[in-house]
């Protein structure tokens, strides 16, 4: 399943906000790999640096942020020392996100199908729109005679697999999922996370997830790291890091996650 | 056994007519004292709308509120105060429950004035020290400003609020959901412990299951506005009857 | 959960505008004000290139203060021309006045808004400064300025009001986008690969297009009532019929119990006003898709 050969490589990342006395390293010399076909997880408490780090693949970490070092290695470049219009062309196309809340992560006053086409009309010239949204809509078991439906006709599921539609519009090679069922009901996001393995498996896709959630990890990941203010404190396969946590943090984390079924009490 | 709060056939139906919402469809439940019922079910399904007409912050359509035996769903004014002296809530936000331009020992303050406890400004602020302790807190944070604390120390805060008026039955509406899950074990210890130390009775209401199996005696399933299945949290994790259960069951991702 | 036909946002609004029954006779009132309008400049237009004095203009003292009848609906004025040809050229410069300084007024209001709130930072604080330099300056006086500088006439008050009142739009478009730029969709068309122009004027503008629209029904009235103010003055029109110089003759004479001439124009006034008003307010429900599902 997954290959030797990366297609994303972080090394040494770091990536700041403000300066001097105020100086916040919200990701300090983090370094991670994704592997071809491989699901990723980056696991962490809220302010460990691990949502910034997925924006700052694209350079798209808020705009107060600095880029303070590292590479970003991707498709052959450095990420980090391309211009804006190079980066938009690999947004999207290469590499998509899908965010945490499906609801207002789409534009209010248009159709989904119409937004859906604006990914192609971006990113791939010259094909049946129509045709390819209704593929699209498909490929993340949506029937086609919802395009035309606004955001807030839909449910919060439906719309997470608009924006996956979205996502995959132009074949992208990695998709960054940052949190994305954590607004979503339990039913509905074990139906996002089962669409997200059926897409790896099928398509191929790599996934980088971003997730608090440990069961989230165990059930979707092939490796996992842990990040804890900023930094990455423990990396491993999924089942050596839930079963075996090596590092202080890692299993202090692990303690605190509250268990359906408990081993012993 | 006499049970603390007894729910029977409780409506809620918001609106009328053409755009009425049945929220809450003939549910009872009942929670005896020092015992935590968890109420589970996914968004919409109906479980804080119990919450908010167990306290009376929504009117019940039909259908009786016993708390200690008196019927609660229908008191108004001095009565309704005294009510609400033994039954307290705590939010799942509990940043936007609290006033910003106020100080945390202060709001706690004007709480046991608003109530008459204590006779004077500086009995009532040794009170609130000894809130404050009691729930893991320090004496002198009574000074600072809400946004100085921390998620889990403000839900702390919100709790140590609730506590003040020494209530029986504490509501706590997802209070941990909002939190990360090493501070999110340390609430859920908090009120473990709160349950022992003070006899206190809780209902918790939450999404979560690993939560509610952790914390919880007994829960109540909800789906659609009804009561779909109840039991102690054993039975009902490890052994489901309803097939709505077993489906929210199956879906936890777990390892 | 519905699936009803959907197509662009202005299809969509429209379909939705029209079961408002309202608003379908508040538009049917703007378009018959637009259409005496026309014809109010083609009237103006044949007898300029022919160079005859139009009825509404030709003076016939005999027929001075006559109440409505027959021949003339709505009466005469003092000299004897007819309020009804002249209450028509009337709307023809209301129309001018509202149409073009809002030509002038929103574009810059919207663009410089939109910049302001969208790039923040020094582009923020040099448009916000701007805006307040002009919003300091007492606004009739600078319309009269600009009005001695460009010379009198109508000119004059296309800049004066254009130039004066793009502020209140620029202040509300900024405020709107940086309430936008931070939400989740923004974000997530930056992540998509859009350049900021397009999610500025694709993305964002959309969603505030409402303001704009009421802000030009409110201020499409307003800038008539400045006409009428300069036109008092003795800056505005000169020699055509406006509904501000009218107003002003018939003022003096209502006492005289002559109370047709004033009646009707305000009518007029009241009339236009409130059919863009209450369009615009329908306009803003119809353009938002989350209403009146």
């Amino acid at each position: 399943m997954t290959n030797k050969d990366p297609i994303l490589e972080v090394r040494n990342l770091s990536v700041h906000f403000g300066s001097g006395d105020d100086l916040l390293k919200a990701v300090d010399e983090v370094s991670f790999h994704i592997g071809h076909g491989e699901t990723v997880a980056v696991v962490g408490e809220s302010g460990s640096g691990k949502s910034i780090s997925a924006l700052s693949l694209t350079k798209l970490a808020p705009r107060a942020a600095t880029y303070a070092g590292g590479e970003i290695l991707f498709g052959g470049q450095n990420m980090l020392s391309l211009s804006d219009p190079e980066l938009r062309k690999i947004r999207g196309s290469q590499i998509s996100y899908i965010f945490q809340e499906p609801m207002v992560s789409f534009n209010p006053v248009f159709t989904v199908g119409w937004q859906i086409e604006e990914a192609l009309k971006l990113h791939r010239k010259g094909i049946d729109r129509k045709k390819e949204v209704n593929r699209l809509l498909d490929l993340v078991h949506l029937p086609p005679r919802l395009a035309p439906s606004y955001p807030h006709q839909m449910s919060g599921g439906q719309l997470q697999r608009c924006m996956i539609a979205m996502a995959l519009a132009c074949s992208p090679e990695l998709l960054v999922a940052d949190e994305p069922t954590t607004a979503l009901d339990v039913t509905v996001q074990r139906e996002i996370l089962n669409l997200l393995a059926e897409l790896s498996k099928e398509v191929g896709l790599s996934i980088l997830m971003i997730t608090h959630n440990f069961g989230i990890v165990g059930d979707l990941a092939d490796r996992v790291y842990v990040m804890q203010k900023g930094k990455v404190v423990e990396e491993g396969s999924t089942d050596r890091i839930l079963y075996h946590p090596q590092h202080e943090y890692t299993q202090q984390l692990m303690a605190a996650v509250p268990r359906l079924h408990p081993p012993s009490k | 056994m006499n049970p603390l709060l007894k729910v029977e056939k409780l409506n809620v139906i918001y609106g009328r007519g053409h755009h009425a919402l049945h929220a809450v469809k003939n549910v009872s439940i009942e929670i005896s004292s020092s015992e935590i019922l968890g109420l589970v079910g996914e968004s919409g399904c109906g479980k804080s709308s119990i919450g908010k007409t167990i306290i009376r912050l929504t009117d019940p359509t039909s259908g009786k509120i016993l708390f200690k035996g008196t019927d609660v769903s229908s008191l108004q004014g001095k009565a309704l105060k005294t009510y609400r002296q033994e039954v307290q809530m705590v939010f799942q936000d509990p940043y936007g429950s609290m006033n910003p331009r106020i100080k945390v020992g202060n709001a706690i303050v004007d709480v046991l004035s608003v109530h008459g406890i204590g006779t004077s400004k500086s009995e009532r602020m040794e009170q609130v020290v000894d809130l404050f302790e009691s729930v893991g807190m320090q004496a002198d944070w009574i000074y600072r400003y809400p946004h100085q604390f921390s998620g889990g120390q403000r839900q702390r805060i919100c709790i140590a609020r609730a506590l003040a008026l020494s209530p029986d039955l504490l509501v706590a509406d997802e209070p941990v959901s909002a939190l990360d899950v090493s501070i999110q074990a340390e609430i859920l210890a908090l009120l473990e412990e709160l349950r022992s130390s003070r006899k206190l009775a809780f209902l918790f209401v939450s999404h979560d299951l690993a939560v509610v199996r952790n914390l919880c005696d007994r829960v109540a399933v909800m789906y659609n506005g009804e009561i779909v299945e109840t039991g102690s949290v054993a039975d009902v994790i490890d052994n489901p009857q309803h097939e709505y259960t077993r489906k929210l069951l199956a879906a936890v991702p777990s390892f | 959960m519905a699936t009803k036909k959907g197509q662009s946002l202005w299809g969509d609004a429209w379909l939705r505008l029209k079961k408002n029954r309202l608003a379908v006779f508040c538009l049917g009132l703007v378009l018959f004000f637009t259409a005496l309008a026309i014809y109010g400049e083609g009237v103006y237009r044949y007898h300029d290139i022919r160079d005859i004095t139009p009825a509404y203009q030709e003076t016939n003292l005999d027929l001075a203060h006559q109440p409505p009848s027959a021949d003339h609906w709505m009466g005469t004025d003092g000299l004897g021309r007819d309020v009804m040809a002249r209450l028509v050229q009337g709307v023809r410069i209301a129309f001018m006045v509202g149409i073009i300084t809002s030509l002038i007024a929103i574009p810059i209001g919207v663009l410089l808004g939109c910049l302001a709130g969208y790039y923040g930072g020094r582009v923020d604080d040099f448009i916000v400064w701007l805006y307040n330099t002009f919003a300091s300056m007492p606004g009739l006086l600078f319309i009269l300025a600009i009005a001695m500088v460009v010379g009198k006439g109508l000119v004059g008050i296309y800049l004066g009001i254009g130039l004066t009142t793009w502020v209140g739009i620029c202040r509300l478009v900024r405020g709107e986008v940086i309430k936008h730029k931070d939400q989740s969709y923004v974000q997530a068309a930056r992540a998509l690969g859009l350049s900021s122009g397009r999610i500025i004027f694709k993305h964002i503008l959309p969603n505030i297009m409402h303001v704009i629209i009421i802000t030009f029904t409110l201020r499409f009235p307003a800038a008539v009532g400045t006409e009428v103010v300069m036109s008092f003055l003795g800056i505005g029109v000169q020699g055509e019929p406006s509904w501000g110089l009218m107003i002003n003759s018939a003022r003096m004479r209502l006492w005289q119990g002559m109370w047709w001439e004033m009646t009707f124009v305000t009518l007029a006034v009241f009339l236009l006003v409130l059919a863009f008003n209450l369009l615009g307010d329908a306009l803003r429900d119809a353009l938002d898709p989350r209403l009146n599902d």
